[in-house]
């Protein structure tokens, strides 16, 4: 995991796929997404944030780093935000991918499918979505404040957003 | 009168070189498509002395090109000219009518000469 | 600490010789298109664990220009030609005979000059692999985009990474007159392709 300090003394960590990453006040995290959802979730009143890089939709039980699928993503960021002492409920989530890069002949339109999974996986854990920039044909840098909770998207051509 | 050739290739760098090689080789490039299925429906409206037809083109391929130009035209001459090389797939041209493949990348003066081949240059 | 597990070595050396051997057909059809500038070598084949690609790779923050090519059907996997802007334009430029371009937007003739590089060397690719392993592959047309490397490359990986956590990745390296350009090559094999590709290695001859 690549971690550097901003000159601004926040800590930047770069959140590869498949991984989890939690963090307080000083920490931003940064994720480049095509397909993967980066998806944060963010406790408003005690400033803590973390932030998944997820990679498919489903683990259909299969082993893998937790962070790699929606399924079980979202039950171990919760975990981790318990040892944390960050309670489940008042979280907000934001999320940011589920692109289709490049047109293939399969059926797995995976950006799709991982978006939707996310959204589900979200709502079963009653975590409301606060925002989100999902879906077309550009990747996407995501950078995530755990200070504010703000998400701030580049994407090549677009106007930056701020979720 | 100009021997007339339909270039078929997704690629604009191709259909370039293979226009500027037919122009300097007395042939006239009567019209250019980018998907198979543009080339069939060019070869009808043109009925060209020759075509050169990429395999690998997108939305519909070389393949469904090649049977879609043969069903009009029987005796139409089908150049494949193609990166792909494989056995099952140029067996498959041959048997669908093309009359002969170059592959790319290809050497222009023998594309020149096996288009002469297909259609000799009457000096008409 | 790493156990070594030998089969996988040998697997992945098995894999090494293949790539190679097609390599040196990709090289002979980058030579011609090129007019004997361009040589192509292999890097390596290895495995690299999910979460470091883009690290390993050292795509992760840059905007490149890429040419993308898949195999489609069963057996499939993806083509990564990746430049940054200058290496694209500079191989754009030599394939027209014309200067290296400046406008912010490619034109449509430096945009092709990529993806047919792109798919000659993706075609001999499969020409070479198809010999190997006795069954046709269906490469698609080639896809030219500039973005975000390892966003491409995400999408790319997916059906390795539904059954693994360490993909198999093979790299490509480009030389002009015996020197390194800074183009790469990544060729990711879907679980199938792999697998077929290893029974024809231990195929009888």
């Amino acid at each position: 995991m690549i971690t550097t300090t901003t000159s601004s003394k926040t800590l930047e960590t770069m959140v590869g796929m498949g991984q989890i990453v939690s963090g307080g006040s000083s920490q931003q995290m940064k994720a480049i997404v095509g397909s993967c959802i980066a998806l944060a979730l963010h406790h408003p009143r005690l400033n803590k944030g973390i932030m998944a890089h997820i990679v498919l939709p489903n683990s259909a039980g299969r082993p893998g780093a937790p962070g790699k699928f929606a399924d079980t993503a979202i039950p171990r960021m919760l975990e981790l935000f318990k040892e944390l002492g960050v309670p489940a409920h008042g979280l907000t989530a934001k999320l940011a991918g589920g692109a289709n890069m490049f047109a293939n002949s399969g059926p797995l339109q995976i950006g799709d499918a991982n978006t939707h999974a996310v959204a589900q996986a979200l709502r079963s854990a009653g975590i409301r979505i606060m925002a989100q920039d999902v879906g077309g044909t550009r990747g996407r840098r995501v950078t995530f404040d755990c200070a504010d909770g703000e998400m701030i998207i580049e994407s090549a051509g677009q106007p930056t957003k701020t979720l | 009168m100009s021997r007339r050739l339909l270039i078929a290739d997704d690629a604009l760098i191709i259909r370039q070189i293979i226009k500027d090689m037919a122009n300097s080789a007395g042939w006239e490039v009567v019209g250019e498509a980018s998907n198979g299925q543009e080339a069939i429906e060019r070869y009808r409206e043109l009925h060209p002395d020759a075509v050169t037809l990429d395999l690998v083109m997108p939305e519909h391929d070389g393949l469904h090109a090649l049977h879609g130009i043969m069903e009009f035209d029987s005796e139409a001459k089908v150049l494949v000219v193609s990166a792909l090389e494989q056995r099952g797939v140029l067996k498959d041209a041959i048997k669908a009518g093309a009359a002969d493949f170059v592959a790319k990348p290809f050497d222009k003066q023998w594309l020149k000469t096996t288009l002469d081949q297909l259609v000799p240059d009457n000096g008409t | 600490m790493i156990e070594i597990d030998t089969d996988h070595v040998k697997a992945l050396a098995g894999l090494q010789e293949l790539f190679a051997s097609a390599t040196h057909d990709a090289s002979a059809a980058m030579c011609r298109w090129t007019d004997g500038i361009i040589t192509v070598t292999l890097d390596e084949v290895r495995q690299v664990p999910l979460e470091e690609v883009g690290t390993e790779l050292a795509v992760g923050d840059e905007m490149l220009t890429m040419v993308v090519m898949t195999l489609d059907g069963g057996l499939g996997g993806s083509m990564i030609l990746m430049f940054d802007e200058l290496n694209g334009r500079q191989l754009a430029a030599s394939l027209l005979g014309q200067a290296v371009g400046t406008a912010p937007a490619w034109s449509e003739l430096e945009r092709s000059a990529l993806m047919e590089t792109g798919n000659i060397l993706g075609c001999a690719y499969v020409n070479a692999l198809t010999r190997l392993i006795g069954t046709d592959l269906h490469p698609s047309a080639p896809h030219f985009i500039q973005d975000f490397g390892i966003s491409v490359l995400q999408q790319a990986l997916m059906t390795q990474a539904v059954v693994s956590d360490s993909l198999l990745l093979c790299e490509i390296g480009f030389h002009r007159q015996g020197k390194r350009l800074d183009w790469r090559v990544v060729f990711v094999p879907t679980p199938e392709l792999q697998e077929s590709l290893q029974r024809s290695l231990h195929a009888a001859p």
